[in-house]
């Protein structure tokens, strides 16, 4: 194992008590430094983390994935030790396997920040209902009609960021409309991005997890309302 | 002058929400707006006729239409307010809440 690694990943989990023993078991086989972001889970989401070579960050009190995404690549930041900034959903969807690639990638093409994408060629979406992919795909080409960004799978929560992009990253939006306002900012910013193949495994779990289709109402609100703001 | 019980039931509740605004800590200024409030709804229990003269010279046809419409815009600037107060409250507790996050990391087992 490497002493620093200067890839740090962050996991906003909220009660992922199911499966965080699963998600973490795959990424300590890497050389990276793992950051769980425990956002106020009621279940032993935390203790079960503990287990691992990993540092956790507890919310006091449940806040949304888009803080908890920010509490993590905050704390990358203030560090001075993070050169990429991973992040990476808790519910087992995402294979730690796509990481380093990823990275390679923004190293090698010069990038601010690298995507994945289930839906490119080369990425997998196992398991996926129609709807879901239909539903996926409708969101993709709102956000593409938003942001302006040339982008195959806009709501793919493994992502990779310099430091330095991850920086100039604020989410204000705490709940789950983060995803399209992490894709704003990169094009507010002009940041180089890129897309990378990735694989997603839905499982029931995750299924159940995930956003509903009626949540995605929810979440068009959200920007649209943060958009006025 | 006959004085209805609903009167003396409205008045007292002005009366008591008067009270209620001196004993509460609030600042000066809402203070003055609350008080001022509740000394117009007084005068307009005592003087029932009285809102319907203002509303005839606004050209409204009731004195209780004036008080709705009035009420309706007052409402929209309270809920507009709050709504702003909520939102500022709620990025306080997000910087407190991943502040203390951020200053008190755990660490876990390390297997090295």
């Amino acid at each position: 194992m490497n002493l620093i690694s200067d890839i740090w990943v962050i996991i906003p989990a909220y009660n992922e008590e199911q499966v965080i023993v699963q998600v973490l078991d795959d990424l300590c086989q890497y050389p990276f430094k793992v950051v769980v972001v425990d956002d106020g889970s009621s279940d032993h989401t935390t203790e079960l983390a503990s287990h691992f070579p990993v540092t956790i960050l507890r919310h006091a009190t449940n806040l949304g994935q888009g803080a908890a995404l920010q509490t993590g690549i905050n704390y990358a930041v203030r560090s001075k030790e993070a050169v990429y900034i991973v992040t990476f959903d808790a519910d087992g969807q995402h294979h730690a396997s796509d990481i380093q690639i990823m990275v390679d990638v923004c190293r090698q093409g010069d990038f601010d920040v690298i995507l994945g994408s289930r839906f490119i060629h080369g990425g997998q979406a196992q398991n996926i209902s129609l709807v879901k992919k239909t539903t996926l795909q409708l969101a993709t080409w709102l956000s593409r009609l938003i942001t302006g960004l040339n982008l195959t799978d806009t709501h793919n929560g493994l992502r990779v960021f310099t430091c330095s992009a991850a920086t100039r990253i604020h989410l204000e939006q705490n709940g789950m409309a983060h995803a399209s306002e992490i894709l704003s900012q990169i094009s507010d910013l002009k940041l180089r991005y890129s897309e990378t193949p990735v694989t997603i495994t839905y499982t029931d779990y995750s299924t159940r997890k995930g956003q509903s289709i009626l949540n995605g109402i929810n979440i068009l609100w959200d920007i649209m309302t943060g958009k006025m703001k | 002058m006959i004085i209805h019980w609903s009167q003396i039931l409205l008045i007292s509740a002005l009366a008591l929400f008067i009270l209620y605004i001196f004993r509460a800590r609030s600042i000066f200024t809402d203070r003055l707006i609350y008080l001022a409030c509740a000394a117009t709804g007084i005068i307009l229990v005592i003087d029932p006729d009285l809102a319907t003269r203002i509303a005839h010279l606004l050209g409204v046809g009731r004195g209780t239409d004036l008080l709705f419409y009035l009420f309706i815009i007052v409402s929209l600037f309270y809920t507009a307010a709050m709504n702003s107060e909520i939102k500022r409250l709620k990025r306080q507790m997000t910087a407190l809440v991943r502040e203390i996050a951020i200053t008190h990391p755990l660490e876990g087992k390390n297997t090295d």
